[in-house]
């Protein structure tokens, strides 16, 4: 196999994968090339000077700020897309186990990087738009914050089709969609007729292409959502300068705030925070401390249906999103977050 | 149960700067907001005679704009109220602002009631009261104050502000929490002194006078030194001159909720005053 040099090259690649997946598809039902993945990094790094390969070594393209990694075990499998200031793209096409793996190895290693958290109205925001079509909604609610054996879990997976014959299931799917947290959504385009993208994009920002036509429409796809949320950081970061205002969560679930304090003064749990408790009421609480994935200080305010986030300093207002789809999977079910009331990462 | 106390600045710093944002949990639209009010803290302004005056907050809508002056003293605000009304409004367009041609509505923001003359005044502790409005010309402004009386308060977003000058020893140990829990970070350099007290300031860091900032540092000083020697002598210390976590401190569950544990303890009110609280109070009784 050749070297990939060039941004073509790298299409190509992907383009070839895509063809070989549609002639299987059409030949024996089944897709049989590793699906292309892509990840959405959040990072504070303004070069990837800093920033390691996830596997191998990140070796320049002739484009400008476009990665490949080389050497190690799987050269020629992980491309970066750095053109953005603060959101880059991984695409992988590795196998979902080891590439999932080495980039969340490589987030939790590298101080400045983290998940793009995908917010609910992200996740559909191709619902109104032409030619698009929704197939599947996976939901979770983990309830974390209480003991194992009592915990009301929740999670499902649903891809549309069979719920045409089971009378009533349309209906509870979407109880289930406005009450819990969205982690995954699929999409599908047709094109004159027939598919011409199928993906499903997840709410830690990583989207994985079942079906493709166009090398160059998947890109476009992907940066879509790049660019959106890049938007949406640039925004934040402009309220949290400008005013002093603090971000709005809102949860559909009630918080235990006995097993959040507990919870969080350990800095243990899915949600990566230390804080200490500084003021105490029955149904209200205040935290100070640090969010462990960027060590940036939060003062987090919390009721028994919502939190306030307010992020002092420089800090990365990636938390808002981020303490959202972790909260709203781990324990709080649909979140949505505001600041003076307006919607924002949406 | 624990509360902040009565006197607490940054609670009147807070309530009063959330007059100006929206919340749908609970359910709050601050006055200021409801009339679409921008704010600048501790910016300059000169009045006509070239004068400079730094208000704590000064704010303009399309009604109109006010001096806002926030205080926990016990003595009457009159006099540097009076000396507010000279604000050339002009310099309101340097911060983007309406322009007005009038005098600013001029108001104080309280804990606690003090007759500061012919002012409208805000008490902005659990619920908000407004007194005297009828010395406000913005009928605007008036009215938004009226509908908000009443508004509970007491569950408001903190505030990016961590440490003022003003503050007493208790209100200073809450504020440095989360700035001390940084020093845990894997690799930290530690923190100077004044790392610690510029970052507390956040954006009033560049705003705040030499002499305040040096009275802060000797309060800053004086907790941290009673939290290194009372509270977390195993795991802090003070060397070449930075704060910084001793090799001791493992990134493990229970050592991480231990030093939860001391500083909610160092930082939460108590009743009994510390060696440590009376030094400090004698640094207040300088200032």
């Amino acid at each position: 196999m050749r070297n990939i040099q060039n941004l073509r090259d790298f299409k190509d690649r992907l383009q070839a994968g895509f063809d070989n997946n549609e002639e299987s598809l059409e030949a024996f039902g089944k897709t049989y090339s590793t699906q292309l993945k892509a990840y959405l990094i959040e990072s504070n790094h303004k070069t990837i000077g800093a920033v390691d390969c996830p596997c191998g070594t990140w070796q320049k393209l002739d484009s400008v700020d476009w990665y490949v990694n080389s050497e190690g075990d799987f050269p020629n499998t992980l491309f970066l897309d750095s053109t953005r200031d603060r959101v880059w793209i991984i695409y992988s096409l590795l196998g979902a186990t080891e590439s999932d793996l080495f980039i969340d190895n490589w987030i939790k290693r590298i101080k400045g990087l983290d998940n793009c958290w995908l917010s609910r109205n992200q996740l559909l925001h191709w619902e109104d738009l032409q030619s698009w079509s929704q197939r599947g909604l996976g939901l979770k609610f983990l309830d974390g914050l209480s003991p194992e054996d009592e915990a009301g879990n929740f999670s499902l997976k649903a891809w549309y089709g069979a719920n045409r014959y089971i009378q009533g299931l349309d209906e509870i799917l979407k109880q289930a969609e406005e009450k819990f947290a969205i982690y995954s959504v699929r999409w599908q385009k047709r094109t004159n007729g027939s598919v011409s993208i199928s993906a499903e994009w997840y709410s830690n920002g990583k989207a994985t292409i079942n079906r493709a036509t166009d090398v160059d429409e998947v890109v476009i796809y992907i940066a879509e959502m790049a660019n959106r949320y890049s938007d949406a950081l640039k925004d934040a970061t402009n309220l949290r300068d400008k005013s002093m205002g603090a971000f709005e969560l809102d949860f559909s679930q009630e918080i235990n705030l006995e097993a959040f304090s507990d919870t969080v003064a350990k800095g243990i749990g899915e949600m990566k925070l230390w804080l200490v408790e500084t003021e105490a009421q029955p149904d209200f609480r205040r935290f100070r401390g640090i969010d462990l994935h960027t060590w940036d200080r939060v003062l987090l305010d919390v009721g028994t249906d919502f939190a306030h986030l307010t992020i002092p300093g420089v800090g990365c207002v990636n938390a808002a999103p981020r303490i959202a789809a972790i909260q709203g999977e781990d324990n709080a079910g649909k979140t949505s977050i505001f600041y003076d009331g307006v919607s924002v990462f949406a | 149960m624990y509360l902040p106390e009565l006197d607490d600045r940054i609670v009147l710093w807070r309530n009063t700067i959330q007059l100006f944002h929206k919340y749908n949990r609970p359910d709050f639209v601050g006055p200021f907001k409801a009339i679409g009010f921008s704010y600048v803290v501790e910016r300059p302004f000169l009045t006509k005679q070239g004068e400079e005056k730094k208000p704590d907050i000064v704010a303009s809508g399309e009604s109109g704009w006010m001096v806002l002056e926030l205080t926990t003293q016990p003595g009457s605000k009159e006099p540097k109220l009076d000396t507010y009304k000279a604000i050339d409004p002009r310099y309101l367009s340097e911060y983007e602002h309406y322009i007005h041609d009038n005098a600013p509505d001029i108001l104080s923001s309280r804990l606690s009631f003090v007759d500061d003359g012919p002012y409208c005044q805000l008490i902005v502790k659990d619920i908000l009261r407004v007194e005297k409005e009828g010395y406000l010309n913005n009928q605007d402004l008036k009215a938004a104050l009226d509908r908000a009386k009443g508004a509970d308060l007491s569950k408001l977003p903190e505030i990016p502000i961590s440490i003022v000058p003003e503050m007493k020893s208790k209100e200073i140990r809450r504020g440095l929490v989360d700035i001390v829990l940084q020093l845990f970070e894997p690799n930290s350099d530690g923190k100077t002194l004044i790392q610690l007290v510029d970052e507390g300031l956040e954006r009033l860091s560049d705003r705040i006078g030499v002499t305040e900032k040096r009275s802060l540092k000797d309060k800053v000083k004086s907790v941290m030194e009673d939290l290194i020697r009372n509270h977390l002598h195993e795991y802090l210390e003070f060397k070449e001159g930075k704060y910084i976590a001793t090799e001791r401190f493992k990134q493990y569950h229970k050592t991480r909720g231990y030093i939860a544990s001391k500083l909610r303890d160092w930082a939460a009110p108590t009743p009994q005053m510390t060696l440590e609280d009376s030094y400090v109070k004698s640094l207040e009784k300088l200032d």
